[in-house]
């Protein structure tokens, strides 16, 4: 996969430098250094309360940092609310409980954005949003609620409702986490496919299967930190550090 | 008229809603002001602190409630500002007319403030009485507000983040939206307290339906049918109240999408 990309892996999409934020007195995220290229995928897992949500939250400010540089497609993350917006609009994230608006149907839920915020005619934001749905396969709910949608289906909506805005990045914050298992398979396809279109993508999950299919990079995190960091082959049939090792051995034994 | 254009609102499926809505809330109250302050068309003129009975009573409860739920929805969302100044000043006038009986604004209103304005400028009786009473409602108002507010849950509000919303259309597209209908009950409970407390009017010199009914009870033709005045003023007001409790839980019913279908 990372060989066929390297003609456009070039540009920088998301750059991290020397992140550090705290909680209060706790401090969640250590020095963290990431670099992702256009058309990269990352895999990011780790323990629970290692940083790894919060850290992509700081790519779309839905969490603040304290210190060191965010650069989204070359434009610097500040306090400036112009550029936080514009920021926004260029990434795209996915919820671990899909966070869709309840009171408008899925196709609302998906044109809402481009009409809003890129003022595109409501005609056209509701095709783009059919040729959307069409691509996560559910265009016949199109009109109904997201409260009538198995949990699944509400997860694939809101990758296309983030599609819809056309971003150049797309954060998953444990896409499949709040899946009952029989779901977690039709959002995950979606997921590769959406990768294999190329895509930047930074995926935080334990699903490392998806990981191995469609990963350039696996990153291991805990206790704030950036543990390692490698190609999945060498990340799972070699981890170099006994915390990962150990993290591994946990989630792959059965 | 009035009721005509109310319920054309109220049912559902019928054409022309924004055309009615408008007629309702900018032509209908010209028209009403014209019809029962007089003076045109050959009508004779009533003046203001004369008008009494069902009308008045009807004048303020549904100007204070429909003047009361956007300053409310305004201070609730000052309330919960990041900005220091809006959000204590919000708080600030919410705590200071929360605190205050309504006789006390009604009497501030009408007995008080002329004291303290030059004489030429002088507001008209019923017109003061309404300004307290709006500025005395969109308190409770606000915190009927804000507690919908505060029920919607952090993810809608990432969401409409993400997806690069600016606060007033995450506002107004997202979150509104669905803190009101959580609202209805609250809201609906509020207005129904307000129908009830234009009674207080009385104290001011404005007869509301039940001052009326009492007035006409002096009267010696009357003499002997007091228990029947107080049981039709009491009817009028459970019918008015019950109807919007009523129709509170209709709207819930109608903006139920949680799960189910809605048509």
């Amino acid at each position: 996969m990372s060989d066929s990309n390297e003609a456009i892996a070039q540009e920088t999409m998301v750059e991290l430098r020397n992140l550090n934020k705290w909680y209060g007195e706790f401090h969640v995220l250590k020095n963290i250094n990431l670099s992702v290229k256009k058309g990269e995928r990352i895999v990011i897992c780790g323990p629970s309360g290692s940083g790894k949500s919060t850290m992509i939250r700081c790519i779309n400010r839905l969490e603040e940092h304290q210190q060191g540089e965010i650069l989204v497609n070359g434009t610097q993350l500040t306090e400036d609310l112009k550029k936080i917006e514009a920021i926004r609009r260029d990434v795209g994230m996915v919820f671990q409980h899909f966070n869709l608006f309840p009171h408008l149907t899925v196709l609302e839920n998906c044109a809402l954005a481009p009409i809003w915020v890129k003022k595109v005619p409501r005609k056209e934001a509701e095709a783009t949003a059919m040729k959307f749905l069409e691509r996560v396969r559910i265009p016949d709910q199109a009109l109904k609620y997201p409260g009538q949608l198995s949990g699944g289906q509400q997860q694939r909506v809101a990758i296309a409702r983030s599609l819809c805005m056309n971003p150049d990045v797309m954060l998953f914050d444990e896409p499949t986490s709040a899946l009952d298992p029989e779901m977690i398979k039709e959002v995950l396809d979606v997921m590769v496919e959406l990768a294999q279109e190329g895509m930047t993508m930074l995926c935080v999950t334990h699903e490392m299967g998806f990981a191995k299919t469609v990963a350039d990079r696996v990153i291991f995190m805990d206790g704030g930190q950036i543990i390692e960091e490698n190609n999945p082959h060498e990340f799972f049939d070699n981890p170099q550090h006994e915390r990962t090792q150990l993290f591994l051995s946990q989630i792959l034994q059965h | 008229m009035f009721v005509g254009l109310v319920a054309w609102l109220v049912i559902k499926n019928l054409p022309y809603k924004g055309l009615v809505a408008a007629l309702t809330l900018f032509v209908f109250p010209v028209v009403a002001f014209f019809l029962l302050y007089g003076g045109a068309f050959g009508l004779v003129e009533v003046e203001t602190h004369k008008w009494g009975g069902m009308s008045l009573t009807l004048i303020l409860a549904v100007v204070g409630i429909v003047a009361s739920l956007p300053f409310g929805v305004a201070l609730a969302l000052g309330r919960r500002s990041d900005m220091p100044i809006v959000r204590s000043l919000s708080i600030i006038y919410i705590e200071f007319w929360r605190g205050v009986p309504l006789i006390t604004v009604l009497f501030m209103a009408s007995v008080m403030l002329p004291l303290f304005v030059p004489e030429e400028i002088s507001f008209d009786k019923l017109l003061r009485a309404l300004i307290g009473i709006v500025m005395f409602q969109s308190a409770y108002m606000a915190e009927v507000v804000r507690g919908g507010l505060q029920a919607i849950p952090k993810g809608q509000y990432e969401a409409a983040d993400a997806l690069g919303l600016g606060y007033w259309k995450k506002m107004v597209l997202i979150i509104l939206p669905q803190a009101l209908k959580l609202m209805i009950p609250g809201i609906v409970n509020t207005f129904i307290a307000l129908f009830k407390d234009t009674s207080l009017v009385l104290i001011i010199g404005l007869f509301d339906l039940l001052a009326i009914v009492q007035a006409a009870l002096n009267d010696p033709e009357w003499l002997g049918y007091s228990t029947e005045g107080y049981i039709f003023v009491a009817l009028m007001f459970w019918v008015f109240c019950f109807g919007m409790s009523r129709y509170s839980l209709h709207l819930e019913k109608l903006l139920h999408t949680g799960h189910g279908s809605r048509t």
